[in-house]
């Protein structure tokens, strides 16, 4: 039933894809230049000008152009960079560890700081619970590339414990490597930490009201046993929703971050290729974060089916 | 969900008007949440700073001091000079000119468009709700920042490019946020009985269904603003937004991290500034959240 409900769910993306594929291969064809000119300069002979074009195809009409490239990027060719012919799924896969990590980290701080945080403001109110609010509503105003500008300031210029940029691989050193992630990922947990604070707080005000709350207090349970055995479990629900819409931000928030903290990851390419107008490694850098994201909305949605027997696996 | 409702579901206010039928004054209303009232002297005294801000400042936010470069906060300059010797302060209340026009227009921009889409799929709903929405999905399903960074590098960086990309992200919201409040509304009595008096669907959906389901879109919006103002500073910090020499607060603060071990006023105050005018837009959503869950 769940790997149905999944396989129905990925063919439904297929569509969705090939969409977004058109969308990204024609909002670059609308940019004014001819890219061969880009790629050779203004000085280049008519005949090379041509050969290159032929090369790149560019002399077809455009919808040979997009079944050619579509053809491509479906055998998992995203095609080589104009300028330095690297291969662009090569220059993806190297950089995509670097993001996906700083991702994962941020998203396991943010529970941290956010869940027991939401509990507490939602089961002793008072104190707990402005204080929650007030952070909560602090940590979505804050500018993400200011914190981390901040924290560099902080935590590296002035204190000097942590460095302030860069990146080491974990097969090098696995302290450098955390060393080098722990600011960017914290930079972008704090924004996500704000939400799921409010997200959990919610929740859990939600399922205290239930009547079977009430029953297992009834029962005598202490307190504790009742939070951690009921109400955690049944609030989980939106919290990991939630979560799973956030990974979806994460990787697009990664443009900046990495840029701030000259990580080498996706975000950094994207950044980079859009300042050198590299037409080829955005439009892959674009499907490739796309894709991702859309898988994780799959994921997310198929955790809420497995947590909560009531949702119907149907096909929206 | 409120913390700062320290209102009661019945208040005084509020059997009055079930009482004459008659909703209170909106004014009246507001009074009622610290937070909304909190956020709009905040959003107030931005637009203040942002237009006064010539009378404000007496230092043109371009001119620069070379006797004066990366010197300290003084009563001269209240936040410090930059590496050019350019006041700060005066940087920031023009810098606000451009990142709060931004936030504001493309999100009325995106209500413009996407309410009367949401509007139209949640009352008519089946097909109209299909040919309206998915199309709409497809649109949320791009990340939002990356979609802005691939608009700007296809038209450039002008500012009405990023209004525009930040318009295109967030009419879709706006357009599912109304359809859910007017599916929820649509079946109420008051809607049957207007159509059952012989109402046309256009007056029905303009005359009782929008304006009561109208509180969902105004929090969106607000909190929209917000987040518009922010990734507008996000794309100025990384060269995609305002462009120099025209002051922008994120251009700012990548601007001055070069420096800013040496001056961090540079970087601290248009980061608080950005801070300050996206809190404001925070507050009033949430205040408005919680008075709209009180009032049902």
């Amino acid at each position: 039933m769940l790997l149905a409900y999944i396989a129905r769910r990925l063919l439904l993306t297929i569509p969705a894809l090939i969409a977004m594929s058109v969308l990204v291969f024609f909002i670059i064809r609308l940019v004014p230049g001819d890219p061969v000119l880009v790629i050779l300069g203004t000085r280049a002979t008519p005949e090379t000008v041509a050969t290159v074009r032929h090369d790149l195809r560019l002399d077809e009409p455009i919808w040979t152009q997009y079944a050619g490239w579509a053809g491509q990027v479906f055998q998992g060719d995203l095609g080589v960079d104009y300028r330095t012919h690297e291969p662009i799924r090569k220059m993806l896969l190297t950089r995509l560890p670097v993001t996906l990590e700083m991702a994962m980290l941020a998203m396991v701080m943010s529970a941290l700081m956010a869940i027991p945080l939401g509990v507490m403001a939602a089961t002793r109110r008072g104190v707990a619970d402005h204080g929650a609010t007030a952070l909560g509503l602090v940590g979505i105003s804050i500018p993400d590339f200011w914190l981390g500008v901040m924290l560099i300031l902080l935590m590296a210029l002035v204190l000097g414990w942590l460095p302030s940029s860069g990146y080491v691989p974990l097969r090098e050193s696995v302290w450098g490597n955390i060393s080098h992630m722990l600011l960017p990922a914290f930079t972008l947990s704090l924004n996500l930490a704000a939400v799921l604070t409010r997200t959990t707080r919610a929740a859990v005000l939600d399922v205290l009201n239930r009547p079977y709350i009430r029953t297992a207090r009834a029962k005598g349970l202490r307190e504790r046993a009742v939070v951690v055995g009921h109400v955690l479990k049944n609030a989980s629900v939106p919290v990991l929703t939630v979560m799973g819409l956030q990974l979806g931000y994460v990787l697009g928030g990664a443009v900046i971050i990495e840029q701030i903290f000259a990580l080498p990851g996706v975000g950094q390419l994207t950044l980079n290729a859009v300042l050198a107008r590299n037409y080829p490694v955005i439009q892959g850098a674009v499907l490739l974060v796309t894709f991702l994201f859309m898988l994780v909305n799959i994921l997310t949605d198929s955790l809420y089916a497995v947590l909560d027997p009531r949702v119907r696996l149907s096909g929206r | 969900m409120s913390a700062s409702s320290s209102v009661p579901i019945t208040t005084p206010l509020a059997t009055q008007a079930e009482r004459t039928g008659v909703r209170p004054k909106w004014w009246l209303i507001l009074r009622r949440s610290n937070r909304t009232l909190i956020g709009l002297a905040l959003i107030l005294a931005v637009a203040v700073l942002t237009i006064l801000a010539p009378a404000i400042s007496r230092y043109d936010p371009t001119f620069g001091d070379f006797n004066l470069t990366l010197s300290g906060p003084s009563t001269a300059h209240v936040f410090g000079t930059d590496d050019l010797g350019r006041d700060v302060f005066a940087r920031v209340l023009y810098g606000y000119r451009v990142s709060v026009l931004v936030g504001v227009v493309s999100v009325l921009a995106a209500v413009a468009v996407g309410a009367p889409l949401g509007l139209l799929a949640g009352y008519f709903g089946s097909t109209v709700d299909n040919l309206i929405m998915r199309p709409l999905d497809l649109l949320m399903s791009f990340p939002a920042i990356l979609l802005a960074i691939t608009l700007v590098a296809v038209f450039g960086t002008k500012t009405s490019v990023t209004i525009l990309a930040l318009a295109l992200i967030y009419f879709p919201i706006m357009a599912r946020v109304l359809r859910g409040s007017v599916i929820s509304v649509r079946g109420e009595e008051y809607v049957d009985a207007a159509k059952a008096i012989g109402a046309k669907p256009l007056r029905v959906m303009l005359r009782h269904v929008l304006p009561n389901s109208l509180g969902p879109l105004v929090v969106q919006a607000s909190i929209s603003m917000g987040i518009a103002i922010l990734i507008e500073a996000a794309l100025s910090f990384i060269g995609l937004g305002t462009q120099p020499p025209d002051p922008s607060l994120g251009g700012m603060l990548a601007q001055g991290r070069d420096f800013m071990r040496e001056a961090p006023w540079v970087v601290t105050f248009p980061g608080l500034a950005i801070m300050l005018a996206v809190l404001g837009f925070n507050l009033v959503g949430d205040g408005l959240r919680d008075l709209i869950a009180a009032e049902r």
